[in-house]
């Protein structure tokens, strides 16, 4: 049920293909528009910073996507056919997989556009993974939090306001692990901040999980 | 009669606060040496001008007596000059040979009324000749127990580098975050009930009071902390994680009230709130209790830096500190009942208002 779900999220996905692509566009624009801004190559520092930044709006941009079941009428379809629980593990997995996606691909623009911050290529596969865990930690909170939202009617600028302070510890945790890459610690000595954030987006997947159907029934 | 016996919590609530505003504003402080400024002439004579906080340098200065000791090897050297000239300013000289060692000495001074004093690294002293040490017959051993006393002063708030006076903010400060920890904790059961059983709009209204008041107290926690941080750090605020934490968390939880506001059916702000504030509660937990623990924080109590070390908190502060959290507790849940009463009558007025 759950990979019949995340497979039709996909397909969706496949079908209108402009949704996905606007969130490309978005990450290559503002990576573009950083370096227009900055006007050449930033110090590893500036350029760390700009990494989380991008990849946190991206994150923003992407959970804040009309899903087809947050439709009314579409949502009493799934209420009667699909159990909550399996609908919120469908709906994170299938968030997560989109930006893990999106993160490599903004590493390889980041990469183009602002240079590599001096990394070596080991320390280059660090931070992409530390990208994709801090992907699924973001994808875990902000998929709850627009389903929060879009159960309140409130829209985008709900999720916006009420996931900026949560997403702060993970979004720490990211920062100080990409500065130690990019000031050159070798990567496993900086590991320990990638198992955090994998222990707080197991913690954040599972309170979902418990909290959901709360949020689901009506 | 038995309205006092029923409400006795919150008459133990107001004295216990104020036993606390009085011990705070009338306990004096401990005597300790706040700094030193050292000049070495010619002839091998080192003139430390020493500054002192609290202390009574003019009281008996024949038996004041000084020393200086090089870290840890038990060499030390004794004063032969001393001039109290003031109660708080103390005029050294040492003689210090050529075959002096090039370090860093601490300085202790013995007074008759505050006991030993002691300032780490007070003289830097770099001899003209780079020679090692041979002859050390200028020094004296080790301080005895009867050089090195501690003085029973009476009742005192004991003497912190760079905290000094400050010290009376510690009851101020942090039990407003104990305060919000039990209210959040309210706040955290009360959504659990408001999830347990459908259509249950007290526990709501109670979640919402107790989130209420928390965040007034989250709030005066911010803001003593900042006037802390202005005395001791020089700032205002600082980029630390504790404090981003702590921020953050207020933040969070206005997020709470900003949700409720924009729903407008009960039943459902009653369920949606109560999954943003588990949600919440655990981020909140996560923020001032874990993280901190793995960066680095100027902050007390984090990274290796014990807040409730014997150094921290001596038993006079004790004798504040634990009051005042108890006290702050209660003043918090008398303030969390008066909010749910208002807030309980909002609800009436609002259904009779629906109802006509």
């Amino acid at each position: 049920m759950v990979f019949y779900l995340i497979k039709h999220h996909l397909k969706m996905d496949m079908r209108s293909f402009h949704n996905v692509m606007s969130l490309i566009l978005f990450a290559l624009a503002s990576t573009y528009a950083v370096l227009q801004v900055l006007g050449g190559k930033p110090d590893p520092n500036t350029w760390n910073a700009i990494a989380w930044v991008i990849l946190l709006f991206t994150a923003f941009n992407s959970a804040s996507r009309v899903l087809p079941e947050d439709i009314t009428s579409v949502r009493y379809y799934m209420h009667w056919t699909v159990p909550p629980r399996t609908m919120i593990v469908a709906r994170t997995t299938h968030q997560s997989i989109i930006m893990s996606l999106l993160s490599t691909l903004l590493l390889f623009a980041l990469g183009l556009f602002l240079g590599s911050a001096n990394m070596n290529t080991l320390s280059i596969y660090g931070f992409l993974a530390g990208m994709v865990f801090t992907s699924i930690a973001l994808s875990s909170t902000l998929t709850l939090l627009s389903a929060l939202s879009a159960r309140a009617g409130a829209g985008y600028g709900l999720t916006a306001v009420l996931g900026l302070p949560l997403i702060i510890p993970i979004i720490m945790i990211s920062t100080s692990f990409g500065s130690d890459l990019v000031a050159g610690v070798e990567f496993k000595n900086t590991v320990q901040n990638l198992y955090y954030l994998g222990g707080l987006s197991i913690g954040i997947g599972v309170y979902g999980y418990v909290l959901f159907p709360y949020l689901w029934r009506s | 009669m038995s309205n006092i016996l029923k409400n006795w919590w919150k008459f133990l609530g107001i004295a216990l606060i104020m036993y606390v505003f009085t011990m705070i504003f009338m306990v004096p402080m401990g005597p300790g040496l706040l700094s030193s400024e050292v000049e070495v002439n010619e002839n091998g004579i080192a003139s430390i001008e020493v500054s002192a906080f609290a202390t009574h340098f003019e009281h008996n200065p024949k038996n004041i007596k000084a020393y200086l000791r090089l870290e840890d090897s038990g060499i030390t050297i004794e004063c032969n000059n001393i001039i109290a000239q003031t109660n708080s300013k103390l005029s050294l000289q040492f003689n210090l040979p050529d075959t002096v060692p090039s370090s860093s000495w601490d300085l202790l001074i013995n007074a008759e009324k505050d006991g030993t004093l002691y300032l780490p690294n007070a003289l830097f002293h770099e001899p003209k000749t780079k020679v090692e040490p041979t002859d050390l017959s200028f020094t004296t051993g080790d301080l005895s127990n009867e050089q090195v006393f501690e003085k029973d002063l009476g009742l005192h708030f004991p003497y912190q580098p760079r905290i000094v006076e400050s010290i009376r903010n510690l009851p101020l400060h942090v039990p407003m975050w104990f305060t919000m920890f039990f209210l959040m904790g309210i706040g955290f059961a009360q959504s659990i009930r408001t999830l347990r059983n459908s259509n249950n709009e007290l526990s709501d209204t109670k979640a919402l009071s107790s989130i209420k008041v928390g965040i007034f107290f989250g709030v005066l926690g911010l803001l003593t902390g900042s006037l802390w941080a202005r005395f001791t750090w020089g700032a205002w605020w600082v980029n630390d994680p504790q404090l981003n934490g702590a921020l953050v968390s207020v933040m969070i939880y206005s997020g709470y009230l900003i949700l409720r506001s924009t729903i407008s059916d009960s039943s459902q702000r009653a369920r949606l709130s109560a999954v943003y504030s588990l949600f919440a509660f655990v981020i909140l937990m996560v923020l001032l209790m874990v993280l901190p623990r793995f960066t680095e924080s100027l902050h007390p109590g984090k990274s290796g830096n014990p807040a409730f070390s014997k150094y921290d908190l001596d038993s006079s502060l004790r004798m504040v500190f634990y009051p005042a959290v108890i006290g702050w507790i209660l003043i918090g849940t008398w303030m969390y009942n008066l909010t749910l009463r208002a807030e309980l009558l909002k609800n009436k007025i609002q259904s009779k208002k629906e109802y006509q």
